[in-house]
C-alpha cells in the first residue's frame, strides 16, 4: 500500500512517515507540505491512501480533499488533523474525505486506520463523532450560488451556465461529457470555458478548479 | 535513583522504532519549534489577532498530541474552546500565560529524562 503524507508542519510528517514505515508494510511515497502540492502529487504518484491535514498554506486540506477526490476517486483520503471542529469535520467528510482523526490517535490506531480507510471503511475519530454533524444534508436546501466574484480589483459576474460548467470542471467531467449532460455542441462547452479562465485572468481548467474551490463558487 | 518523566518518551521512542539519540534530536526541534510559535503569540496577543492565535494555537496542539506532550495538548485544547467562543482578553491572556508555564515546565521535563539517558539536549 502506498501512502502520500500532507502537512505543512515538518515535525510531524517526519514523526508520521517513522510511525508508519516502523510499524506496517506500508510504505510512504512522498510528503507535501500543503494541499496544492498533494494534489499535484497524486497525479505523479497515484497513492493508495493520503493522509491529509486540514490548516495548510496555499490549499488547505479540506480544498484538496475535493481536487483529488474528483480528479482521482479511487484516491482514498484519510483526514488527520488537530481539529475537532464540526466545521471542518462535516466540510471535510462533504468533500470526499474517506475518514477523519486526530493527530493524538496512537501508533496502532493509526495504523488501523489508514488499511481500515483503504479497504473502504469510513473511519471517524470518536472525539469528533457526532450525529447532528451527519443529519439532515440532504434535507438543507442548497445555498444560493455566488455569481460575483472581484478578479483584480474588478467584479466579475458568471452566468449560471458558466457555473455549471465550472461545477462539472471540478467533478473532474472533461469537455465532452460536460456537453452530454447540458445537452450543447462540445464546442459551445470550449467556447464557454476559454470565456470563463479569460474572465477570471486565469491560465487553464486546473486552476479554474482550484480558483473555484477556493472562491467557493460551487 | 530512578527519575519517572510525566511523558511516556520511552514508550514513544519504542513506537516510533528510534534510539533515544534520534528521539533528542527530534524532541530538541520540537522544543525550539514550539518556542518560535509562542514568541510569536506572545506579539500577536498584544494585537489580539485570533485568527493567528488560533493558527499557533492549532500548530502547538496538533505537535503536542502527536509527540504525546499531553499537558501541553490539553492546556491547547482549552486555548482552543475558547478561542471558539471568542473570550474576552483577560481570560486569553490567562489561559496563554499558563500555555506558556505548561511549556517550560514541559522543557525542563523533557531535558531531564534525555540527561537521564546520558542525552545532552540542545535547545
Amino acid at each position: 500500500m502506498k501512502v502520500l503524507i500532507a502537512d505543512d508542519q515538518k515535525l510531524l510528517r517526519e514523526s508520521f512517515r517513522t510511525i508508519i514505515e516502523r510499524n506496517s508494510e506500508i510504505k510512504v511515497v512522498a510528503c507535501a507540505s500543503n494541499g496544492k502540492e498533494a494534489y499535484e502529487l497524486c497525479g505523479k504518484l497515484r497513492p493508495d491512501v493520503v493522509l491529509m491535514d486540514i490548516s495548510m498554506p496555499l490549499c488547505n486540506g479540506t480544498e484538496a480533499t475535493k481536487l483529488i477526490k474528483s480528479q482521482y476517486p479511487n484516491i482514498k483520503v484519510l483526514i488527520v488533523t488537530a481539529s475537532d471542529d464540526q466545521i471542518d469535520v462535516c466540510q471535510a467528510i462533504r468533500n470526499g474525505a474517506d475518514g477523519y482523526i486526530l493527530k493524538s490517535v496512537g501508533t496502532e490506531e493509526l495504523i488501523l486506520s489508514i488499511k481500515s480507510t483503504f479497504l473502504g471503511l469510513q473511519i471517524i475519530h470518536k472525539d469528533v463523532f457526532k450525529p447532528e454533524t451527519f443529519a439532515g444534508h440532504s434535507e438543507e436546501p442548497k445555498a444560493p450560488r455566488n455569481n460575483q466574484i472581484t478578479v483584480e480589483g474588478v467584479d466579475v459576474k458568471l452566468t449560471d451556465r458558466e457555473l455549471d460548467i465550472i461545477e462539472m470542471i471540478v467533478e473532474g467531467k472533461d469537455n465532452k461529457e460536460i456537453s452530454a449532460s447540458l445537452f450543447i455542441a462540445e464546442g459551445t462547452v470550449k467556447n464557454i470555458i476559454t470565456t470563463i479562465i479569460s474572465k477570471l485572468h486565469l491560465k487553464d481548467r486546473t486552476q479554474l478548479a482550484v480558483f473555484a474551490i477556493k472562491n467557493s463558487l460551487i | 535513583m530512578n527519575f519517572t518523566c510525566r511523558y511516556d518518551l520511552k514508550g514513544f521512542s519504542n513506537e516510533l522504532g528510534l534510539p533515544l539519540k534520534d528521539m533528542a534530536d527530534l524532541f530538541s526541534e520540537l522544543i525550539k519549534e514550539i518556542k518560535g510559535e509562542l514568541l510569536e503569540a506572545r506579539n500577536v496577543l498584544e494585537t489580539r489577532n485570533l485568527e493567528s492565535l488560533k493558527q499557533i494555537n492549532h500548530n502547538i496542539k496538533g505537535i503536542s498530541a502527536n509527540y504525546r506532550i499531553l499537558d501541553l495538548y490539553e492546556q491547547s485544547c482549552q486555548i482552543s474552546n475558547a478561542l471558539k467562543i471568542s473570550c474576552d482578553n483577560q481570560t486569553l491572556q490567562s489561559l496563554f500565560d499558563n500555555l506558556f508555564l505548561t511549556f517550560e515546565s514541559a522543557v525542563q521535563e523533557i531535558i531531564a529524562f534525555f540527561a537521564h539517558e546520558g542525552i545532552d539536549i540542545s535547545q
